[in-house]
C-alpha cells in the first residue's frame, strides 16, 4: 500500500517519483492518496457487484453492507461475550506485551552480537535456530511449558518478534561509522561510552525499522496464538465466527486487523521522524 | 611543551599478502606544541596511515609513538581528531557535538553547554548552536567538527584533510581560520593534504612522503602562515613570488619521485 501521509516520504518510492526527480518535472500528477482511494472505490464496488447480483453465495462472500451491520453489532453487542473494542483490546495488550518482551530481550541481544565476537558465537546459533522456524511449530511446546493462560500468548508473539529485533540491532550496530567510532575514542571515550553514545544512536533507526517489521510477524502469529483457550481477541473472534459459519463477522474481523496494522505503520513512522529525524535527512 | 613523536615506526598490514612493502617504513618524526605540521604525498603514501599511528587508531608493526616521552597505546583526548568527513554526530545539535567530549569526561550539562558556546563562539557559529549538522554547509560542519576536537583540551590537533571537501571558496576561508585556530589555541597540529598550496599556506614545516613503502624524503620548513598571521593577507601570500617559487619546487619534488618510482 502506498498512501503517503502528509509531509511523510512514501513508503516506498514509485517509478514515477524517481522520474520526475531525474527529469527536474515540476508538474503536479494526479497525487498517490487519490490513486489509492480510486483503488479500494473500485474493489468495493465489484465487491457489491458481485453479491448484490448473487455470483457468489453470501456464505462465501457477504455484501459490503452486511459486513459494514456487522461491524456496528460487533461494536454495540459483540460477538461471543465481549464487544469488538474488548476483543480489540484483548489482542492489543498480548501484542504490546509480547513487543516490550522482543525489545527488552532483544535490542542487548542484538547489541551483543553486533559489538561483540564472543557475543555473535554464543548468540548466532540460537537466532539462527529460532528464525526459521513457524511459531506455530512451536506453539504446543509453549503451551506445555506455560500453561493455556496469557504468558505462553505473550511468549509465542515474543518469539516470533524477536528474531527481527535481534537482527535488525545487530545490523544497526554494525552500521555504525568508523568515524564515529573513532571520533569518540579520540576523545577519550571507554567502550562502554563509545558503546552508549555512538552506537546505541547509530544504530537506533534500524531498530525502529526492526520493530516494524516484528509487529507484522506479531500481527500474523496473534491469530495463532489465540487459536488455544482464548476467551477474546480478534484472531479468536475470527477463529470462532469460522466455526459458526458466520462469514460476514470474519471479513470485518479481517478488515478490523488490517485496520489496526495500518495505524500502526503511520503510528511507527511518526515516531520514526520524531525519534531518529536524521536517518532520512543526511 | 608537549611532544608526540613516531620512532622508527614502521605499519604493516598483515594478512591478506604478507609480501606487499610496508604501508609505512621506518618513520621518525616529532612534533612540538608550538608546531604546525603539514604532511603531504600521493596517494597512497601512508599519510593517513601516519595520522592513525600518531591518534593511536594503529599500532605500529614495529617502533614507536611516544607522547612526551611515554608511550602511546590507543587514542586519547590530548590527540583530538578532525576528519575529512567531518564525522558529527547527527542525532546531536550543533552545541550537543561540541559538548560531546566534556559529556565523556562527566562535565554537568550546565558546564558543558557554557563551554561548548564559548568554543562556538570562538568558530563564528553562536548562532548555529541548535541547529542539526544536516542544516549546516559543508564549511560550517568543518568549524564544528573542530570546536568538538577543541573541547576535549587536546595538545594535539590531528586533522584528516579537514578542507578536502570543500568548495575552493570556502576552502581558502578555512585555511585562514585554521591557522587562527592553531595561533588561539597553543595547540600542536598535524594536518594531512592533497594541496601542495594549502601545504605551504600553513605549515611551519611540511613532511613530504613517497609510497612504496611510505616513508619521509623531505622536510621544508616554511613561514608563510606565520606571516599571514602577522597581518599579511592571505591573497598577498599567494602571489608573492616567494610562495610561488617554493610551489614550483614543492611540485617539481613530488613529480620527481613519481618519475623515480616509474623508472
Amino acid at each position: 500500500m502506498s498512501i503517503s501521509v502528509e509531509g511523510l516520504p512514501p513508503i516506498m518510492p514509485t517509478v514515477q517519483d524517481i522520474d520526475r526527480q531525474s527529469e527536474g518535472d515540476t508538474s503536479r500528477p494526479l497525487p498517490l492518496v487519490w490513486i489509492s482511494l480510486a483503488t479500494i472505490t473500485a474493489l468495493l464496488f465489484l465487491w457489491s457487484l458481485a453479491s448484490s447480483y448473487g455470483f457468489v453465495s453470501p456464505l462465501f462472500l457477504p455484501s459490503p453492507v452486511a459486513v459494514y451491520q456487522a461491524l456496528e453489532s460487533l461494536a454495540v453487542t459483540g460477538f461471543v461475550d465481549a464487544t469488538l473494542a474488548q476483543h480489540v483490546g484483548a489482542s492489543l495488550l498480548r501484542i504490546f506485551g509480547a513487543l516490550a518482551v522482543a525489545l527488552v530481550v532483544g535490542v542487548p541481544a542484538g547489541l551483543a552480537i553486533g559489538a561483540s565476537r564472543l557475543g555473535k558465537g554464543i548468540l548466532d546459533p540460537i537466532v539462527e535456530f529460532l528464525r526459521p522456524l513457524p511459531p506455530l511449530a512451536y506453539l504446543p511446546l509453549v503451551i506445555i511449558w506455560l500453561g493455556i493462560g496469557e504468558a505462553s500468548k505473550i511468549a509465542v508473539i515474543a518469539l516470533a518478534m524477536l528474531p527481527p529485533v535481534i537482527l535488525s540491532t545487530a545490523t544497526g550496530v554494525r552500521s555504525a561509522s568508523a568515524d564515529h567510532v573513532n571520533a569518540a575514542r579520540s576523545f577519550g571515550a571507554s567502550r562502554l561510552q563509545v558503546l552508549r553514545h555512538v552506537i546505541v544512536p547509530s544504530a537506533l533507526p534500524s531498530i525502529l525499522t526492526g520493530t516494524r517489521i516484528a509487529l507484522g510477524a506479531g500481527w500474523s502469529t496473534l491469530v495463532a496464538a489465540e487459536l488455544v483457550a482464548a476467551t477474546r481477541g480478534l484472531g479468536f473472534m475470527i477463529q470462532s465466527a469460522a466455526q459458526f459459519l458466520v462469514t460476514d463477522v470474519v471479513i470485518a474481523g479481517i478488515i478490523v486487523i488490517a485496520a489496526v496494522a495500518f495505524l500502526f505503520e503511520l503510528a511507527a513512522r511518526l515516531i520514526e521522524r520524531w525519534l531518529v529525524p536524521w536517518s532520512t535527512r543526511r | 611543551m608537549s611532544v608526540l613523536s613516531l620512532e622508527n615506526a614502521t605499519l604493516r598490514y598483515t594478512g591478506v599478502d604478507g609480501g606487499h612493502p610496508p604501508v609505512l617504513a621506518s618513520v621518525d618524526l616529532s612534533i612540538d606544541q608550538d608546531e604546525f605540521v603539514v604532511v603531504i604525498g600521493r596517494s597512497g603514501s601512508g599519510k593517513t596511515s601516519l595520522l592513525n599511528l600518531a591518534a593511536g587508531f594503529v599500532k605500529p608493526s614495529s617502533g614507536r609513538v611516544r607522547l612526551d616521552g611515554a608511550p602511546v597505546t590507543g587514542p586519547g583526548a590530548e590527540r583530538a581528531v578532525v576528519f575529512q568527513d567531518d564525522a558529527l554526530y547527527p542525532w546531536l545539535t550543533a552545541l550537543d557535538n561540541v559538548a560531546f567530549p566534556l559529556r565523556l569526561r562527566g562535565f554537568s550539562r550546565a558546564d558543558r553547554l557554557v563551554r561548548a558556546r564559548t568554543l562556538l563562539d570562538q568558530v563564528g557559529l553562536s548562532d548555529a548552536a541548535e541547529r542539526h549538522v544536516w542544516e549546516l554547509s559543508g564549511g560550517m560542519r568543518q568549524r564544528v567538527g573542530i570546536a568538538r576536537a577543541l573541547a576535549s583540551s587536546p595538545k594535539f590537533l590531528l586533522m584528516d584533510e579537514p578542507l578536502g571537501a570543500l568548495d575552493a571558496l570556502t576552502r581558502s576561508r578555512m585555511q585562514g581560520f585554521l591557522l587562527d585556530v592553531w595561533q588561539a589555541n597553543g595547540v600542536g597540529a598535524l594536518l594531512i593534504t592533497h594541496s601542495i598550496e594549502e601545504a605551504l599556506l600553513l605549515a611551519t614545516r611540511i613532511i613530504v612522503l613517497a609510497p612504496k613503502p611510505g616513508r619521509i624524503t623531505s622536510e621544508i620548513f616554511t613561514t608563510f602562515g606565520r606571516d599571514h598571521l602577522a597581518g599579511t593577507p592571505l591573497s598577498e601570500i599567494r602571489s608573492s613570488p616567494a610562495f610561488r617559487r617554493l610551489q614550483d619546487e614543492l611540485t617539481a619534488l613530488i613529480h620527481a619521485e613519481e618519475e623515480g618510482i616509474a623508472a
